[in-house]
């Protein structure tokens, strides 16, 4: 499937580049836009960045493969991101992360088959403060314990 | 000049130069696995790590710019520990299968172990597990668990072969290389990457499993495969040719060579259609015969015809010597002026890298040996011409596939009533022939070729026809060809009875009644440095491993 940025977000795509001397370092900004409109990114969607870049598709690649937070496949409608890092493990990260699993009955990077939740073990979010903490797509949830985090999913259902 | 002290020697080096680069300048070798002369520096391997006083911490030597007065120790404490500790850290997710590894024996990894590691891991966990067997392209295979990552593949992808194709992906402990998917490793030069690999990860699926590498011989000589003539080690086993690999030569090739001629230009040499011994045909097929019975009959044949009714083909394939000997032979034996050879180019075929349209070796060489009409001498198209027009009944052929070339000239060839073929491999020009002598290949044989540059290298033989031995001829051995007994295995191989150009010319020679002597190619090389001015002053010795380049001024006077 063919994939191009809409009107806006092509906008937003030239802002990105014109932040550099160069075009190869606005592919990060220019996938996270990507990834806002497309859900995920697709192949489709990196060779139209290495167009538009004028880098090749394997450089984009390597950058999308490289950080866990561009999607190779299309996640939840709701993306859970639970922290199980120092601050929050020591605090019952993993004791959230567990219970998320278990509440919505799939695994690291899973979907749920009517594509509402992924779910997904991350590591330090720069939260640490107010750990344990979780995140549904851009939205921090802190100070967080089993209940108060089951409660929060309920709510989305 | 600057200087900077490594390891208490004085080293000289240039403004700009790293460590590891004016080093390598004289020879000193300094761990590395992620540098390489020819490709930008990356740094990520840090088995370069060296100790420079009055710096607060150990520095990578392919990345630290030399400086005057520098005083640098590879061999201190702290740099050993270091690099220990770099090796023990790159082992920890290695399989360490060497014993079934095609690279074991030429791998760094295998050999720094070896060199600069105690040997113990103190790595309990499990080993991250990778692909393995990844096909990443037409030629090369590769194990992602082996990989130590040191992006040397990606770099001669992106800086020499001038595609982006490879490309790491993942990260961390996860780190491998990959294509895009959809795409493959398909650049004309992708085996180099096998090269370069320091390690087991990048293979040639042409050469995996064949053979340990210290069981073949390897021969410095040059790929047939254009008139690039790219330098090449030739590996041999049990008289078979395994593989080629390129030889450092910055002036022809650097470290490279495309994957046509590492792959297509010696299976010929292997092939199961060498002509092995004298063919004469006898109703309609070749059948084998003696030396001195196809000696005599060629004589009687080429005397029965007027010197305007034969020409001679001599070939870009051949050497310079055999060229030279041939044209003698045509010119003062036969006396005839129709002498020429067949061009092989292919036009667009070549790129600016290395591959060249000139496919054959030695166009330069045939043509400044005297292989070249004389004087009302017919060239190689009005050769063909007169052949159709029946004006020409007698050629004499060497080391060419004419009917290769266009398919039109099997019909001009067969109105010929005498056609002598030299020719290593049957063919469909052998076909037509009437008397075909066994030509011995360019890795059974000493002698010249010219590249489009003007540069003179040197073959040296690499596999053994029945005339020669490996050891008494001086050839490159391997250790089981050093301690192997005709009772083993690999000492039965398979010799083909056929000789050189120039040999068979000089017993022709001989029995039409002029006394030829030469006894080895470097005879007739040392003859025409005395009777070519390009040749002056030139002898095997000068030529050397690495050739020289012929006077270029008196060069542009020569057609090529």
């Amino acid at each position: 499937m063919e994939f191009k940025f809409t009107t806006e977000n092509i906008e937003k795509v030239n802002k990105e580049i014109s932040k550099y001397p160069t075009k190869l370092p606005a592919v990060m900004g220019i996938l996270y836009i990507a990834q806002e409109q497309n859900g995920w990114i697709s192949m489709e969607v990196i060779k139209e960045i290495s167009n538009i870049l004028e880098v090749t598709e394997e450089e984009v690649f390597g950058v999308v493969t490289f950080y866990t937070m561009y999607h190779q496949k299309p996640m939840g409608k709701y993306h859970i991101q639970v922290c199980t890092n120092v601050s929050c493990m020591l605090r019952g990260g993993y004791e959230i992360w567990n219970s998320m699993k278990d509440k919505i009955g799939i695994g690291n990077l899973g979907v749920t088959e009517d594509q509402k939740f992924s779910l997904e073990e991350v590591e330090c979010m720069g939260s640490c403060g107010t750990a344990p903490m979780l995140a549904i797509n851009e939205d921090y949830y802190e100070n967080l314990d089993k209940e108060k985090a089951l409660q929060i999913i309920e709510s989305l259902k | 000049m600057p200087h900077f002290i490594l390891d208490g020697k004085e080293i000289q080096f240039i403004q700009g130069q790293t460590i590891i680069e004016a080093a390598a300048k004289v020879g000193i070798d300094i761990p590395h696995f992620c540098w390489h002369p020819s490709l930008t520096v990356s740094g990520n391997c840090r088995v370069c790590l060296v100790e420079i006083e009055k710096m607060p911490k150990l520095a990578i030597a392919c990345s630290t710019l030399a400086s005057d007065g520098m005083v640098v120790n590879t061999n201190s404490v702290k740099a050993l520990s270091a690099r220990n500790a770099v090796m023990e850290f790159l082992l920890i997710n290695h399989p360490l299968d060497c014993p079934i590894c095609d690279e074991a024996g030429e791998c760094k990894l295998q050999d720094y172990a070896f060199d600069h590691s105690v040997g113990e891991s103190r790595f309990v966990e499990n080993k991250v597990h990778k692909e393995k067997r990844v096909s990443l392209g037409t030629h090369v295979m590769f194990d992602g668990e082996r990989c130590i990552s040191c992006s040397r593949c990606i770099r001669f992808c992106d800086e020499i072969a001038g595609v982006n194709e490879l490309t790491f992906i993942n990260r961390g402990d996860k780190v491998t290389i990959d294509t895009f998917p959809g795409k493959e490793l398909s650049n004309p030069y992708s085996l180099c990457v096998t090269d370069i690999c320091p390690v087991g990860a990048l293979t040639s699926k042409d050469f995996r499993f064949k053979s340990r590498v210290w069981d073949m011989s390897s021969t410095k000589t040059i790929c047939s495969g254009c008139s690039r003539g790219c330098n090449v080690e030739m590996w041999v086993r049990n008289n078979e040719i395994l593989r080629l690999t390129p030889r450092y030569n910055e002036e022809v090739n650097s470290y490279w060579m495309c994957d046509e001629g590492r792959l297509n230009t010696f299976k010929s040499v292997n092939a199961d259609i060498r002509v092995n011994g004298p063919h004469i045909k006898r109703d309609g097929t070749l059948v084998k015969a003696g030396w001195d019975e196809v000696f005599a009959l060629a004589t009687s044949e080429l005397k029965s015809y007027n010197k305007s009714e034969i020409a001679v083909l001599g070939s870009a394939f051949a050497t310079c010597e055999e060229n030279f000997v041939l044209a003698k032979f045509a010119k003062s034996v036969l006396g005839i002026k129709n002498i020429d050879f067949a061009k092989h180019e292919k036009p667009n075929s070549g790129d600016d890298i290395l591959i060249r349209d000139d496919k054959s070796p030695n166009s330069f060489g045939a043509e400044l040996a005297g292989i070249h009409p004389l004087k009302d001498g017919l060239n190689f198209q009005n050769i063909m011409r007169a052949i159709d027009e029946k004006k020409i009944k007698a050629l004499y052929l060497v080391e060419d596939d004419l009917v290769s070339l266009d398919e039109d000239y099997k019909k001009i060839l067969s109105k010929l009533e005498l056609f002598i073929v030299h020719s290593s491999n049957f063919n469909s020009t052998t076909e037509l022939a009437d008397i075909v002598f066994p030509a011995a290949t360019y890795a059974e044989k000493n002698g010249t070729w010219i590249n489009f540059q003007g540069r003179i290298q040197k073959l040296l033989p690499a596999v053994m026809t029945v005339e020669m031995d490996r050891s008494l001829d001086g050839m490159a051995m391997s250790r089981l060809d050093k301690f192997g007994t005709e009772f083993d295995r690999w000492g039965k191989s398979k010799k083909m009875n056929a000789r050189p150009i120039w040999k068979i010319i000089t017993s022709l020679a001989n029995a039409l009644g002029t006394k030829y002597k030469y006894q080895t190619s470097e005879e007739i090389f040392d003859e025409m440095s005395k009777t070519i001015d390009l040749f002056k002053g030139l002898d095997y010795q000068r030529v050397g491993e690495l050739g020289v380049k012929l006077n270029v001024t008196t060069l542009a006077k020569v057609k090529v």
